[in-house]
This record gives structure tokens, C-alpha cells and sequence, in this order.
């Protein structure tokens, strides 16, 4: 069960067609015994759709499903390393980073988790619910749901669906500040006909429903018997939770570290470990350091940078998995002069090819990537969503160079194009201080210099970059034609609105609240987007998708350079490691066991 | 750089009662310290390599990123290296040694300008004006020094010339109060109040009497100082907010370097020793100027 | 004396608002609370208003700033945004940790500062001084972040391949050991000794610049010529004197204690009050940074007066006005 070690490229196929082959080479690389993979790859996998639409409950994964046998062996701590220090261990109160949803999945199973290969499995509820099942009906406006019995919070107490109800109370509630608000907004009424179901009513039709509220680390429960009375979920119970995971909280020690252990009424059955301690360590430095000596068994959210000094060493695996991450860099399609004109160079679709073209993508990812992803195509690269009959913009700086042209955009006497008295000079903003989007930025830089584009660099703290209109937001006020960073879609849900819809378009006076500082507006896409959030049944929602994707990717819509990486380094005596795109690594830390 | 000024003054004080001129005495003692002349020598040949090297070196060499050749140890085509993107490392050390020696010096000229003036204008007026300088210069020391980074850099935009400006105005307040001890203390001496007597000004009594003979702690905090300005700028490259990509300065070379520092340690190595290398040569120098300089030494 | 500290404590009241009033503005100036929530894509925009409302961002800054001094006056430091925590109680948990950091580096500063400051400006341009003159400047040269990489490998991961007794590579105590005073202790060793002999070369070339320049003075000579011996010429009467800087500067180090070192507890990552203030910084909790900021900046008002205090002591030609 060797992991996307060291000197693989397990994601070679993903991005591109995929065959049954590839299938099966995806899930050798997801860590998935063969048996299983050859399954999958007979059940579908060029209609990867089905597989997240429906319940895998009659089919059993490797580990995931199987009863955990005690056996000899069992037991023993395992440390692991994060960089970052969670800011609250409730999923609707945090800050939702990397290290805050490794820790919170080991303590709060979800009503759906994400299993291997993208497929939506149960998990406190008994099965997931479609509209085969009935649990969505055929309008998609009333959703019912049954917990699994005899579910137990980690202190003993049996678990209702008034924990349900009560969780959405909670969510919704303004003194909550719930940071994860999306889905649970759209409910209208839910009813309980006895205490392990409930029939939820939506206002509307909103089809990423399950997707957004129920799966993944953001799908756990409050329980309302410790919540009930009134303490604060934020500070009292978000610093030591009560859950339903296969560990249970024991101490946090702010700076330090955050210890879990075994929970003895975890439905699935005890954990193998006894206990998983979250060491804080800023520095990655340190936590690679560490990791390499053994102090800590596995170091979590490492950078690309770090990659050639944890391959090849022994006692060591390494797993990189693309996740649902992708770094890309967003045009700027107003002009940064004035927002309510279209931009003067990039609103031209010949231009934004050009610039795409330009730029060897693949070079990039072979390089400074260590050769362990993809180039993107686009945000849903990774899912089961995608429109595999997309292919990545070559790279062609000759054609570059004649689509410039073409667009009237000639060479200056200092190599520099130029039209019309303007230079074609692009700024280029990023996040401040990641040194890796830093090292991209001159490489491209360079790229555009020999099509001769100029493009000019300044970069920004997160908290300039992305502050509100009122603050002097770098990118919400538009003033910059370039702009890479990363965005995760929403959950594990494919609804791209967010980043594609023109009423997301931000605009200081009228909707400083929106996302989509870039400005994209089209039409057409905006027409597909709000027929895919209508459309309950999944095979046509799954084809308005993929359409979509067709519609942007013709647009050239961004530069996208390629899927982040989910870099785990462990001890090689961990074993049930199964990182997967959507569901993370630590969706499975009940299966994990140390080898002896 | 302020040594100088203070050095000509010191010189016409004593050029008069001694038989050496006051240049040539220092002169003459500097030189016996060895690790001083050595140090000197050091950084006359990093000034000269850093100031003139970018007109032999091409700007390319320095700037072009080519990934295809990243983290290549040295070799006789790199004889540092190359960086995390392919470019020679030497040459960016060369290019980037302008940046931060350009930053420790004009950050410490500011520094030891302001320090020295509201040291001298607290310890000499004491009374009010003391109070609020003192008072001003803890105000200074209670900020957090990333605010005032952060902010300044926000309104004068994140720049080397920012970066210099904001080292500058962080670090003038230790040595501010070291040189109002001084002048508390030099003030209630003999010797002053004898040219108080024969009706001194108080700027004679100030520049004339007073400051030539605290000037030990003014050179020991320049030279301190200029070593503590490029460390600062590699602790605050370490932050994120210092000098921006692609300009190279030592601090970011180092900082950058870190995610390789175990599989690619050449990257790190070099401009962490150029940082050692010139914070060392110009600490031995300020140790050699501060014995030299000190008008009650044997000569 | 007891009119001039007394009006020195309050001089130093308008000063403290002060302060506060000028970092407020600065920690506004440096970003936005909302950032984070503006690049969450699972906010709606009414949940965004929802969290501006409840945390006052929607309100102008003088009043924000009225609201935190408002609750500062009974003693509420307020709550965090990010964790959400009580101010107070997160600086509670961090502070010890910085104090037992900081002491120990302060307490290695001294006991290396001392001994060899002195004997440096004693035996000037012996090999001993240059010796120390030499490591103290290399210590010092050294970027701290770097120093304590290169430490870690070598005294944690070296010394393991190598089978030598190794010291731990970061963190406070190992949790499956539990807090005990020999964890800390053995986690204490490489970031104090960093810290503490970076700031020793400071120590070491101003007490021994300040020796030089006593030991030259009249009334040494003067010393010297009744036929004391040197040792007491040094230890009776010149090191009075000449501590006169290094108060100074321990002084003012002593509030910085509080403050924790940033670096240091990033690279060995220590729980201290420097890592609270960045973590924070980036996020732009003001609550946090304004309870971290009123501590450190008191302590520093309250430390400078002590140190001018000190100098009426050792240096009684000082007077008071």
C-alpha cells in the first residue's frame, strides 16, 4: 500500500482523459487496494459523477467500511505537526485552515464524509441522500435525512436528530458569527417525524444542499445537550468540542499543542491509535527538521519547496495529492481606472490566450513543482465534475507572439509591445511572504518578457490584499491587471457562481460584498450557473457543468497554473494513510495503525 | 556618515593643543589594531565588488529566473550555485550587497543622527524638554516596530527606500537615551562648567565640550547599528516584509533559502556568510575607530 | 526623589494613551479585520455584514477606539476575533512561557556578558580578547532565524544521526512526558542560548567600551597612583561606573522580557508572547495586539523611570529636577 511515494507522479492521468487505465492508476495512487480499484473502474469511471451522486454503501472501501478488528498491535501515539494553530475547533466558527480541518475531522464525524476517489459515503447518517432514495424530492426543495441508531456523542450521550435541528439553530443564529453559513441559510422549515429523522424544506431549489452542509469537515454536529444552555460555542465549546469522531478532545494548549483520544462510542468502532497529538510549530523549517529526526511521525500542509529534501529518505513516506485547491492568476477584466469599463488590454480574449500561451505551465510544474502535479485546466480539475474533454492551452510562445500581433499589439523599440501609445504593461499583485508564489511570479515574469510583455510586480499582506472596500482592499478596488492566488470551491460542491456569476462582481458602492474582485461577466455563463443550482436531478446538473467549464475555458477566463498539493510527510510505521482530492488526509484517522 | 562630522569637530578641539593633528593620531592608533585594518581592508573590497561588480556582471546572470537549472550546486559556470529559480547565485549576491549595505548605512546615518540630537537636546536642557523627548522616545520603544513597518510601508509603499526610512526612524531611541545618560552625567563635570564660566554657548557647550567626549557610545552604536540594520532586514524579509522580488538583498536571499536549507544548503550559505562576513568587519571596525577615538587613550 | 518619581508616573498616563491612540491607528492602518472572511468563499454576504455588526467594524474608528478604552478602564482586555477567547486569558497562558524563555536568555546574557565584558577591556588586545571580542561579534552577525536552523541541525538532527545525546528540536516539554521541569528545562537549552548570546555580544561591547573609557578617567589614576591593586582599582572603582550603559540597556530589555522574541519562538516554537503578537498581527486582532501592547508599553514606562532612577544611584552627581 505504498502511497504516492517518493519518485511517483500518481497524478499523471487525472487532470487529462480518463480511461479506465487511468482509473485504476488514480486509485493505486489514492492508496486503494487493487481488488477495489479494478471495482470502481468497472463500475464507471468515465461517468465519475455517479459515483459521488449516489451511496457506496454496498461498496465497501479497502479500510474505510471494514470492521476494525482489534488486533495485537493496536494502540500507541502518533504526533503530528502543524504550522498553523487552529482557531476554534467548531466548523462554523473557525478559521477554516488546513491544520484547523485535520484536527476537526478526527473529532467530529460529518453526516457525509468524502471517502476514496471523491465518493460521498455515510457517515452519521445511514445513507446518502438522493433522489432515488427519496431523501431529495423531485423538485429538490424537501430533503430528509435518518441518522444511523444508537449514535453517541464521545461523552456518552446518545445523539438525536434534535442535534440536527439544534446545530442549524445554532449555525444560523447571528451571536454565532458562523464563518460557514452556506447552505444552511436556504432552509426554510425542518420537521422531526421521530427522533432519528428529519425533513428539511428548502425555500428554494438549491441543488449543492448535501454537498455544502453535510460532508467533508464542515459537516459535524453540536451536541445540545452541552450547547443547550446557552454557553458560548466559540470560546467554551470550541476550545474543547464534544463530537461524534473516532477521537475525543482532550487538551488544548494554546501555542503547543491540541491532544485527542480514542473515542470509546465512535460508531465505527474504537480508533486503532490511542491518542494523535497536534504539535504547533510555526517555522515549517522546524516541522520538517522534526519530522525527518522522528520526533514527530507526521508533518502535515508542507510546501512544494520541501518536497526534494523529504523524498528518498528512509523510514519516510510522502504523499502528495492535488487537492481541490488550485493557484491560478485572475485577470482583471475592468479597467483598474475606472471598474465600470471593460480593460483595455486583457478584455481581449486574444490578448488573455496569448498571455496563457506564453507562459510554460508545464516547465513550471516540472520544476518548481517537482514534477508531483498537474497543470490545471480549470477549478473542478480534480472532481468528478470535470470536463475531461478539456485540454490545458499549449504552450506556444510563437503563437503567443502572433496573437499579440493579430490584436494589434506590436514591438517598441525596447522589445516592449505597443498600440496606440499604450505599453503593454501588466502589474502583477500576490500574497506577500509565500515564497513560492513569489518564485512563480519572476518566472513568469520572465515568460511574458520574451512575447514582450512587461509585467510589473507588487505584492500584498493577506490583510491588504483581500480588506474590504472600506479598508482600501487591494483587490476588491480592482487596482491590478494580474492577480495569483489560490481558491478552494465551496465544500465539495461544484457551483463555481461564486467566482464566474456577474452578480458576484464586486463593486464598491453597489455590492462591496462580492467575490469576484476580477469582474467576470458573460452572460451565457451566467444564465448556465443559476440552471445548475435548479437542477436537483445530478446527470443534468453534472452535463450544465461541464458546459460551463466549456463556455470559460473558450473565454479564457484565468491563467490557472495548477492543482495545490496536499503534502504529507509520515513515518513509514503509520500506516491507513488515503489522502484523496475532496476528502483530505484526515477523513480515515480511525483506520490509521502504527506497524510495528 | 555622522563618525565623520563628529570626527572633524573632535579634530578642531584638539588640532589646536596637540602636535599631531587629531586625523592623523586616530589614524595612527586605528592602525595598530590589526583585526580592525584587516576588517577595513574586507569591506573596501566588498564595497568595491558590490559597487562596480553590476557594471561587469550582466543584470541577466542576477535577475533571469530559469527553473531548469535550480538548486544546482556550484560549479564552474555558477561558482556559488544556483538559486530557487535558476539564477546564479553570485551574481545576485553582488547585486543584492548594493541593496544591503546601501540599507545598513543610510539606515544608521539616520539613526545616529536623530538618537544624537535628542540624546544631546534631553540630557543637556533636561527639565521639559527633556521630558518630552524621553517621553516621545518610550512612546518609540512601546510601539511595536512591525506596526510602524506595516503602516509605513502601506503609505510610502513597500520599497527599499521605505525600508531604510523605517530602520532609520526604529533604531535611533536606544542609542537617544544612552547619550542622554552621557550628557546627564558630563553635564555636572568640571571641565564643563568651566567653559560655562568663560561663557560658552550652549551649542559650543553641546558640539564643542560635550559631544566629543560621548563619542565612544555614538560609534559603538553606529557600528553596532549598521550590523543590526541588516540583521533587522533579514528578520523582517523572514516576515515577509522586506525587500520585495525580484530585487535581491541578503536578507531575502537568506529567507528564500530557507525551505532548502537542508538539501540545497549553498543557497543559504552564501549570503548568510556575506551577512556574517560584514557585520563582522564592520563591528571590528567600530571597535578599532571606538580605541582609536577615545581622546584619553595613550597615543 | 519621591516628587520626582511620583510626577514621573503621572507623566507617564497622557503617555500611555497616547500610545495606545497612535497604535490603534496604526494596526487599523495596517489592514482589515474582514480580510479573512472576504476570501472565505462559504460567506454570504449578509453573514460578512452579520460579523462587521457584531464586532463594531461597521462603527468609525474613534469609536471602536472609545469602546476598546472603555472596557481597558474596568479591566475587560475584551476578546479576541480569531479565537474568540478572552484577551486576558490568552495573554495569561502565553505569558509564563516567555517569562521562563526570556529570563533564562537574560540570565545567559548576563552571566556571559559580564565576566567576559570585563575581562576583554582588562586584558585589551590580549588573545583572550580578541578570542571573545571575536565569538561575541560572530554570535551576533549571525541572522537569529538562521543561527537557531543551523542549531537545530546541528544539536538535534546531527547529534541523533551521529548517536550523540541529542537536544530537542522545538516545542516546550514532550506531551507524552508531560510539563515537568526537566522537559522544559532540556527544550529551554537551544532557544535561550540563542537568544542569549546574540544579545551578549551587545552586552559584551558596551560594558567593555565603557570600562576602557573609565579605566582611563583621573580618578582611576588617581586609584592606581595611592597603589591599590588592580583588582581592586577595577572592582572597587571603575565597574561602578562603568555599569552605567549596561543598566541602560538592561533596563530597557527588561519589558521586552514580557514581549516575548518573536523569531526565536517561530523557529523553536515556543508558546510565547512574540508568536501571540505576529499570529495575531496577521490577522489583525486588535484586541489581542492592544492587550499585548498596553502590557509591554507600561513596562517600558515603568522600566525607564527605574533605569533613570538607577543612574541617581550609581552615578550620584546626577540630580533630579
Amino acid at each position: 500500500m505504498a502511497v504516492g511515494k517518493t519518485g511517483r507522479r500518481p497524478w499523471a492521468h487525472l487532470a487529462g482523459k480518463r480511461s479506465r487505465r487511468d482509473v485504476l492508476k488514480l486509485a493505486g495512487a489514492l492508496g486503494i487496494s487493487l481488488p477495489y480499484a479494478a471495482f470502481l473502474a468497472a463500475c464507471g469511471g468515465t461517468e465519475p459523477i455517479e459515483e459521488l451522486g449516489q451511496s457506496t454503501a454496498t461498496a465497501p472501501t479497502a479500510t474505510s467500511d471494514a470492521a476494525p478488528e482489534p488486533s495485537a498491535g493496536q494502540g500507541g501515539t502518533i504526533s503530528v505537526g502543524l504550522w498553523q494553530e487552529p482557531e476554534s475547533l467548531t466548523w462554523a466558527t473557525g478559521g477554516a485552515s488546513f491544520a484547523e480541518r485535520a484536527v476537526l475531522l478526527t473529532l467530529h464525524e460529518p453526516l457525509l464524509r468524502v471517502g476514496p476517489n471523491n465518493t460521498l459515503e455515510p457517515g452519521l447518517l445511514e445513507e446518502v441522500p438522493t433522489v432515488e432514495n427519496g431523501g431529495i424530492s423531485a423538485d429538490g426543495t424537501v430533503i430528509t435525512i435518518k441518522l444511523k441508531p444508537n449514535l453517541r456523542w464521545s461523552d456518552g450521550e446518545p445523539l438525536t436528530i434534535e442535534d440536527y435541528v439544534f446545530t442549524h439553530e445554532k449555525v444560523v443564529d447571528p451571536n454565532t458569527a458562523a464563518t460557514q453559513l452556506l447552505g444552511w441559510d436556504k432552509i426554510a422549515s425542518i420537521e422531526t417525524p421521530d427522533e432519528l429523522t428529519a425533513v428539511i424544506t428548502l425555500a428554494e431549489p438549491y441543488a449543492p444542499f448535501v454537498n455544502v452542509t453535510m460532508a467533508s469537515w464542515f459537516g459535524g454536529l453540536f451536541p445540545k445537550h452541552i450547547l443547550g444552555d446557552g454557553r458560548d460555542i466559540r470560546t467554551e465549546f470550541g476550545r474543547a468540542p464534544i463530537g461524534t469522531g473516532p477521537f475525543k478532545f482532550v487538551e488544548w494548549q494554546a501555542g503547543s499543542h491540541i491532544t485527542v483520544e480514542r473515542n470509546e462510542h465512535y460508531h465505527r468502532g474504537p480508533a486503532k491509535l490511542d491518542r494523535i497529538v497536534f504539535k504547533i510549530m510555526p517555522d515549517r523549517n522546524t516541522v520538517v527538521a522534526q519530522v525527518k529526526n522522528g520526533d514527530i511521525d507526521l508533518a502535515y500542509d508542507l510546501t512544494e519547496a520541501q518536497i526534494p529534501e523529504l523524498q528518498d529518505i528512509e523510514g519516510l513516506t510522502l504523499y502528495t495529492t492535488p487537492g481541490t485547491t488550485v493557484e491560478r492568476y485572475f485577470f482583471n477584466f475592468r479597467n483598474p481606472e475606472n471598474l465600470h469599463e471593460p480593460h483595455p488590454v486583457l478584455s481581449d480574449v486574444r490578448v488573455r490566450k496569448a498571455i496563457v500561451m506564453a507562459i510554460d505551465r508545464q516547465e513550471i510544474v516540472d520544476t518548481l513543482l517537482y514534477g508531483r502535479t498537474e497543470v490545471a485546466v480549470n477549478e473542478l480539475g480534480t472532481t468528478p465534475y470535470f470536463n475531461d474533454s478539456l485540454t490545458p492551452l499549449p504552450y506556444d510562445p510563437e503563437q503567443a507572439k502572433a496573437l499579440l500581433d493579430e490584436a494589434g499589439w506590436v514591438p517598441g523599440s525596447d522589445g516592449i509591445r505597443e498600440k496606440d501609445g499604450r505599453r503593454l504593461s501588466l502589474l502583477h499583485i500576490t500574497t506577500a511572504g509565500n515564497a513560492l508564489r513569489e518564485q512563480m511570479q519572476v518566472v513568469v515574469q520572465q515568460y511574458l518578457k520574451d512575447v514582450g510583455i512587461e509585467m510589473t510586480i507588487q505584492n500584498y499582506r493577506p490583510a491588504e490584499l483581500w480588506a474590504g472596500c472600506d479598508s482600501n482592499g487591494i483587490a476588491a478596488q480592482g487596482k491590478w491587471d494580474l492577480a495569483g492566488w489560490a481558491e478552494t470551491i465551496p465544500g465539495i460542491d461544484p457551483d463555481i457562481s461564486l467566482f464566474w456569476s456577474t452578480d458576484q462582481v464586486v463593486d464598491c458602492q453597489t455590492n462591496p460584498s462580492g467575490y469576484s474582485s476580477w469582474g467576470y461577466s458573460n452572460p451565457e455563463v451566467d444564465r448556465l450557473l443559476a440552471e445548475q443550482a435548479r437542477t436537483i436531478d445530478p446527470e443534468k446538473r453534472a452535463e450544465i457543468i461541464r458546459q460551463v467549464q466549456q463556455v470559460l475555458h473558450d473565454d479564457v477566463n484565468a491563467i490557472w497554473l495548477y492543482y495545490r498539493l496536499d503534502i504529507i510527510a509520515a513515518s513509514s510505521r503509520l500506516q491507513g494513510i488515503q489522502p484523496t482530492p475532496f476528502g483530505g488526509s484526515f477523513w480515515n484517522t480511525g483506520d490509521w495503525f502504527l506497524s510495528s | 556618515m555622522a563618525d565623520r562630522a563628529v570626527l572633524r569637530r573632535a579634530e578642531d578641539v584638539f588640532a589646536t593643543t596637540q602636535h599631531r593633528t587629531w586625523r592623523q593620531l586616530v589614524w595612527q592608533r586605528f592602525k595598530r589594531h590589526r583585526l580592525a585594518m584587516a576588517a577595513l581592508g574586507i569591506i573596501g573590497v566588498l564595497l568595491v565588488l558590490t559597487m562596480l561588480g553590476p557594471i561587469f556582471i550582466d543584470r541577466d546572470r542576477a535577475y533571469r529566473p530559469n527553473p531548469r537549472i535550480m538548486n544546482q550546486p556550484p560549479s564552474r559556470a555558477h561558482i556559488m550555485g544556483t538559486d530557487e529559480v535558476g539564477r546564479d547565485i553570485f551574481a545576485r549576491i553582488i547585486y543584492a550587497g548594493r541593496i544591503s549595505l546601501t540599507i545598513g548605512l543610510v539606515a544608521v546615518a539616520i539613526s545616529v543622527g536623530i538618537g544624537t540630537m535628542i540624546g544631546a537636546l534631553a540630557g543637556f536642557y533636561r527639565g521639559w524638554t527633556d521630558t518630552l523627548l524621553m517621553r516621545f522616545t518610550d512612546l518609540m520603544l512601546s510601539i511595536p516596530s512591525v506596526f510602524l513597518l506595516i503602516a509605513l510601508a502601506v503609505f510610502l509603499g513597500p520599497s527599499v527606500r521605505t525600508i531604510i526610512i523605517v530602520l532609520g526612524l526604529l533604531s535611533w531611541m536606544p542609542l537617544a537615551r544612552i547619550i542622554r545618560a552621557n550628557f546627564l552625567s558630563l553635564r555636572e563635570k568640571e571641565f564643563i562648567e568651566a567653559a560655562r564660566c568663560i561663557g560658552a554657548s550652549n551649542a559650543s557647550l553641546i558640539f564643542r565640550h560635550i559631544l566629543p567626549n560621548t563619542v565612544a557610545p555614538i560609534v559603538v552604536g553606529a557600528t553596532l547599528g549598521v550590523g543590526t540594520a541588516m540583521l533587522t532586514e533579514t528578520a523582517v524579509s523572514y516576515l515577509g516584509l522586506g525587500v520585495q522580488p525580484p530585487t535581491p538583498s541578503w536578507g531575502n536571499m537568506l529567507y528564500n533559502a530557507q525551505s532548502q536549507m537542508w538539501n540545497a544548503p549553498w543557497i543559504s550559505v552564501f549570503p548568510g556568510l556575506m551577512i556574517l562576513i560584514t557585520v563582522l568587519c564592520i563591528n571590528f571596525i567600530g571597535d578599532g575607530l571606538r580605541d582609536a577615538l577615545d581622546p584619553r587613550a595613550k597615543p | 526623589m519621591v516628587r520626582y518619581i511620583v510626577r514621573r508616573l503621572l507623566q507617564s498616563i497622557p503617555l500611555l494613551i497616547g500610545i495606545t491612540i497612535v497604535a490603534f491607528a496604526l494596526i487599523h492602518v495596517s489592514g482589515d479585520p474582514m480580510a479573512v472572511y472576504n476570501n472565505n468563499p462559504r460567506m454570504s454576504p449578509e453573514a460578512k455584514a452579520a460579523i462587521a455588526a457584531k464586532y463594531g467594524f461597521d462603527k468609525p474608528l474613534y469609536m471602536q477606539y472609545f469602546v476598546w478604552v472603555s472596557r481597558v478602564i474596568q479591566g475587560d482586555f475584551g476578546y479576541s476575533f480569531s479565537t474568540f477567547e478572552p484577551v486576558s486569558k490568552m495573554i495569561g497562558e502565553r505569558l509564563p512561557n516567555s517569562l521562563i524563555l526570556m529570563g533564562a536568555a537574560f540570565c545567559i546574557t548576563l552571566l556571559v556578558a559580564i565576566p567576559f565584558g570585563i575581562y576583554s577591556a582588562v586584558k585589551q588586545y590580549s588573545w583572550g580578547d580578541h578570542l571573545i571580542t571575536g565569538l561575541a561579534f560572530v554570535a551576533f552577525a549571525l541572522p537569529t532565524f538562521w543561527l537557531g536552523l543551523l542549531a537545530i541541525m546541528l544539536f538535534s538532527v546531527k547529534f541523533k544521526q551521529w548517536g550523540l545525546p541529542n537536544l530537542p528540536a522545538g516545542g516546550m516539554y514532550d506531551v507524552s512526558v508531560g510539563k515537568t521541569f526537566g522537559q522544559v528545562a532540556q527544550h529551554l537549552i537551544l532557544p535561550a542560548s540563542v537568544l542569549g548570546l546574540v544579545s551578549a555580544a551587545t552586552y559584551i561591547r558596551h560594558l567593555r567600551a565603557s570600562l576602557l573609557e573609565v579605566i582611563s578617567q583621573d580618578y582611576v589614576r588617581t586609584a592606581r597612583a595611592k597603589g591599590l591593586s588592580e583588582r581592586k582599582v577595577i572592582y572597587r572603582h571603575a565597574i561602578k561606573n562603568a555599569m552605567i550603559p549596561v543598566v541602560t540597556l538592561a533596563m530597557m530589555d527588561i519589558p521586552w522580557l514580557f514581549a516575548g522574541a518573536l523569531i526565536t519562538e517561530q523557529v523553536f516554537a515556543w508558546p510565547g508572547m512574540g508568536r501571540l503578537f505576529w499570529e495575531h498581527a496577521v490577522k489583525v486582532d486588535y484586541p489581542v495586539l492592544m492587550g499585548i501592547l498596553v502590557i509591554v508599553s507600561s513596562l517600558v514606562v515603568l522600566c525607564n523611570l527605574l533605569a533613570d532612577i538607577l543612574y541617581a544611584v550609581l552615578d550620584p552627581r546626577i540630580r533630579f529636577a
